[in-house]
């Protein structure tokens, strides 16, 4: 058992341990509060199309591991959904590029759902007609995602950016990748992925401890610890961009633009190099022109974007990006303002007291994400599934000098862009 | 009196939260509770919801938070936030019953919890304080710009709800079901009349909100009581003795529903479905709606979402919504081209046939354990527990107090339920549809 202790900033003393059948669980006490959220990660993402399990290479067709995802609450007796919300608690499910993960929350207590959580991975119904009545339920949960601009928008970006990086693809697939899956495909993908040696369990809430790994250690013992690890197959996309510039004409009333920058790189980065380089970025991002820099309102001022004007970053081990996304009346001007934003961010220079003043915000951020079960449930997940650690990160933060910053975003300029254009119909 | 240090029962140290009031002048309500990690400080003026200051009263928080005399934009204020390690400014205005409800949500980490203790309450409270009674309207050229940019803002983002398919539908269903009452208004402001919004007007509004609503203020966290005297010289705003009318009771109950529909672009037809009900916070069977709506339509296990989703696969969300303030009960549902009329018919069947349905003893056990879960969920976050504090003040007049809360949604027996659901009249039906093949 292992106390993770450098929690200097939330305040809380998380358990870290890894148990005899090799499952990973990550326990956040919070004491004083009614709600428990736990998390089960497991590392199957839309990205995870090719992978080497028991050396054996496998390929998965888009959505399948959200189709899994769904298949998970059906079982032959009954609804999973049904039996959590019988023992008084919520649960449900998402699928991410990198993940898979179900989760539920109680104000009870914990164990009851803990066991059926448990159960629910050993009675998944591979029957031909739970997986058809699944897929006609992600068929209509596809043609709901059609109708939302932003999520559309952003797919045409990401096979703009990309060659052939699955990051590309929906994470539900299509309507025509669904028709592909069979059950032998899912059956596949669950032996390979949802071993206790992969999986990592986060629990949030007042709970105690101990109580809870006897409890799991009892629970999860059947599933036996074997050494075959799966290998992710993760490939640096090809030099270049699919394509520079996308535009269609829809039902809207006003344009969308969607600017992309894809940071390339040759070799991939390890997840804590990943993680690091993401929030250096972010911050470079943020002091250039960030709500602090100015730089959004004379945007706004200049009548090119509006207050949906919004910026992002995601780098991971072997893909990177920026995205900058705005709905406005002028897209040419805009797109024409966001390629001359980047171009000069090669001259930015990162002022001493701005970044003082980011680190007090996102320490700030921090003190408030970690002051609710859930949203402190959902950070630590987020940053475990991705293999970096969030406290050491929030330590690298605070070293962090304007040098670092401008190391990484100096190089912005240089990379290559794109831009997808919703016009007005 | 408004003097927060001299009131014997203003604070409790307490490790749960208790509300300490300040007897007959509910003017605010301090919670102190080491719990959270965060303060939140939240001003709330209470005025009347009307047509002709709607959009004035939408438009105002951005105003006032987009700069003063000192500060004289939004990035000199975010950067004064930042260095209160990310203070934030939450604004909103809400249409509750015949009131409208503007809200400044003022939340920041306890200096407790923060590297070196820093001061920093003092400086945040005083700068929530300054922006919103210390407003700039000089006539100069500094209030013209911001008025001019957040008019266009606000038009912009009232023009882009048109994308969100789901909300456009419901703004084009409230104004059919409510034609000539003010639900059909949106109190974040309404396209149509913006272009009647002046910087006239808003000053106008403005010097109303803050001589006329009723003012409450809460707050909540781990932090030195003495620092609430900032807000002491408040006491001289506002009009604390304005009648307050949380129920909006226009509309009578409908004798034939009507039902409409539009063609649009989209992929999947979107159904709305509004009944009309006499039950409002302070009906005997209040408590039984809201468990009613919870097994109709309020969650997985809903008689809506297992009929038209699970077992007949006709569209993927749908879901109920229940509003208490003006005792209306809607179901959504976004269903594949091609089966609306299917998933219309049958939503109306479900819902018609709750009253005469045999809910079992666990179905209505599950649907109020559904609901004692948010209740108490609810006081793990400092926003859910004013958010309820408030709702008491404004429909009862009283404390809010959690496990009474409880006890009501417990003692529902299943007579009351079925009672809610015969209290439903379908008044209307609206299909967005979608047109033809995209």
């Amino acid at each position: 058992m292992t106390i993770n202790n450098a929690t200097w900033l939330s305040g809380e003393k998380m358990l870290d341990i890894r148990l005899t059948n090799g499952l990973r669980v990550v326990v956040l006490p919070k004491k004083g509060f009614f709600r428990k959220a736990v998390t089960l990660i497991i590392p199957f993402g839309s990205e995870d199309e090719n992978i080497e399990c028991q050396d054996e290479k496998m390929s998965f067709p888009a959505g399948s591991a959200h189709l899994l995802e769904h298949l998970l609450f059906e079982s032959q007796d009954g609804f999973y959904t049904r039996k959590f919300t019988e023992i008084g608690s919520t649960a449900n499910a998402y699928t991410t590029n990198n993940r898979t993960a179900i989760y539920f929350s109680t104000v009870g207590a914990i164990d009851e759902p803990l066991k059926l959580l448990f159960e629910m991975l050993e009675n998944v119904d591979f029957r031909k007609d739970a997986i058809n009545k699944e897929k006609k339920i992600v068929s209509e949960e596809i043609s709901l995602y059609d109708d939302d601009v932003e999520q559309s928008l952003y797919f045409d970006l990401m096979r703009s950016l990309y060659r052939s990086n699955p990051v590309k693809n929906d994470i539900a697939g299509s309507k025509e990748s669904l028709r592909t899956i069979s059950a032998g495909t899912l059956e596949k993908a669950f032996s390979c992925f949802y071993r206790y040696q992969n999986m990592i369990l986060v629990i949030a809430g007042d709970v105690d401890k101990e109580a809870i790994i006897t409890l799991l250690e009892n629970l999860a013992s059947d599933n036996v610890l074997v050494n075959d690890h799966f290998k992710r197959i993760r490939k640096i996309d090809p030099e270049g961009l699919a394509r520079e510039y996308y535009t269609e004409k829809r039902d809207l009333r006003n344009s969308i633009v969607m600017m992309g920058i894809k940071l390339e790189n040759s070799v991939l980065r390890t997840p804590m190099e990943a993680a690091l380089e993401e929030i250096k970025g972010y911050l470079f991002l943020e002091n250039y022109m960030g709500k602090m820099s100015g730089r959004e309102l004379e945007l706004q001022k200049q009548g090119l974007v509006n207050d949906t004007f919004d910026f992002s970053l995601s780098v991971t081990t072997n893909y990177g990006h920026i995205i900058l996304y705005s709905e406005t009346k002028k897209p040419e001007e805009t797109m024409e303002a966001f390629r001359n934003l980047f171009a000069l961010t090669r001259e930015h220079i990162v002022k001493p007291d701005d970044l003082e003043r980011q680190k007090r915000k996102m320490i700030g951020d921090f003190v408030l994400a970690f002051d609710s079960v859930s949203r402190s449930c959902s950070l630590l997940s987020e940053y475990l599934a991705r293999g970096a650690d969030i406290f050491v990160i929030m330590d690298a933060i605070n070293r962090m000098t304007p040098k670092d910053l401008q190391e990484t975003g100096n190089k912005y300029a240089l990379m290559p862009q794109a831009f997808v254009h919703y016009g007005v119909r | 009196m408004f003097i927060a240090d001299k009131h014997p029962l203003f604070y409790k140290e307490t490790s749960m939260f208790k509300i300490a009031t300040n007897p007959g002048q509910t003017r605010i309500r301090d919670i102190h509770t080491d719990k959270f990690k965060g303060v939140q400080i939240s001003l709330c003026f209470i005025g009347d919801f009307k047509e002709n200051n709607l959009n004035e009263r939408a438009l105002l928080p951005e105003i006032l938070t987009g700069g003063n005399k000192r500060l004289k934009d939004r990035t000199m204020i975010q950067r004064e936030l930042g260095s209160l390690y990310g203070a934030e400014i939450v604004t909103s205005t809400r249409k509750i019953g015949f009131q409208s409800v503007i809200s400044f949500d003022l939340i920041f980490p306890s200096e407790k919890h923060l590297p070196g203790n820093p001061v920093i309450f003092p400086q945040a409270l005083s700068l929530l304080k300054e922006l919103v009674f210390q407003p700039d309207f000089g006539g100069c050229d500094y209030f013209k710009d911001l008025f001019k940019l957040e008019k266009r803002l606000l038009r912009e983002s009232l023009e882009n709800d048109y994308h969100d398919r789901f909300l456009y539908g419901y703004d084009c269903f409230r104004k059919r079901m409510f034609p000539k009452e003010l639900f059909r208004f949106s109190a974040r402001g309404e396209l149509e009349t913006i272009d009647n919004l002046t910087g006239e007007s808003l000053v106008k509004a403005y010097h109303d909100m803050i001589d006329n609503d009723r003012i409450m203020i809460y707050s909540i966290g781990d932090f030195d009581r003495k620092y609430l005297n900032i807000l002491e010289d408040l006491e001289k705003y506002g009009n604390n003795d304005s009648l307050l009318r949380p129920i909006d009771d226009e509309g009578t109950l409908p004798d034939i529903p009507t039902e409409s529909e539009d063609l649009a672009d989209v992929h999947q037809s979107r159904i709305y479905m509004g009944y009309r009900t006499k039950i409002v916070p302070g009906h005997p069977l209040y408590h039984a709606l809201i468990v009613a709506n919870v097994l109709l339509g309020d969650s997985d296990q809903s008689s809506l979402f297992l009929e038209l989703r699970e077992k007949r696969h006709l569209g993927y969300d749908v879901f109920s919504n229940y509003i208490g303030d003006k005792g209306v009960l809607f179901v959504f549902a976004a269903i594949e081209p091609g089966k609306e009329i299917e998933a219309k018919e049958l939503a109306k069947r479900i819902v018609s046939g709750m009253k005469d349905r045999e809910i079992s003893e666990k179905d209505l056990e599950m649907a109020k354990e559904v609901i004692v879960k948010r209740i108490h969920q609810a006081a793990d976050s400092p926003s859910s527990t004013v958010n309820r504090i408030f709702f008491y003040d404004l429909f009862y007049n009283k404390e809010y107090d959690m496990q009474s809360s409880i006890e009501d949604i417990r003692r529902v027996s299943k007579e009351d339920v079925r009672q809610a659901y015969s209290s439903l009249f379908l008044d209307t039906v609206y299909v967005n549809k979608r047109r033809g093949i995209l």
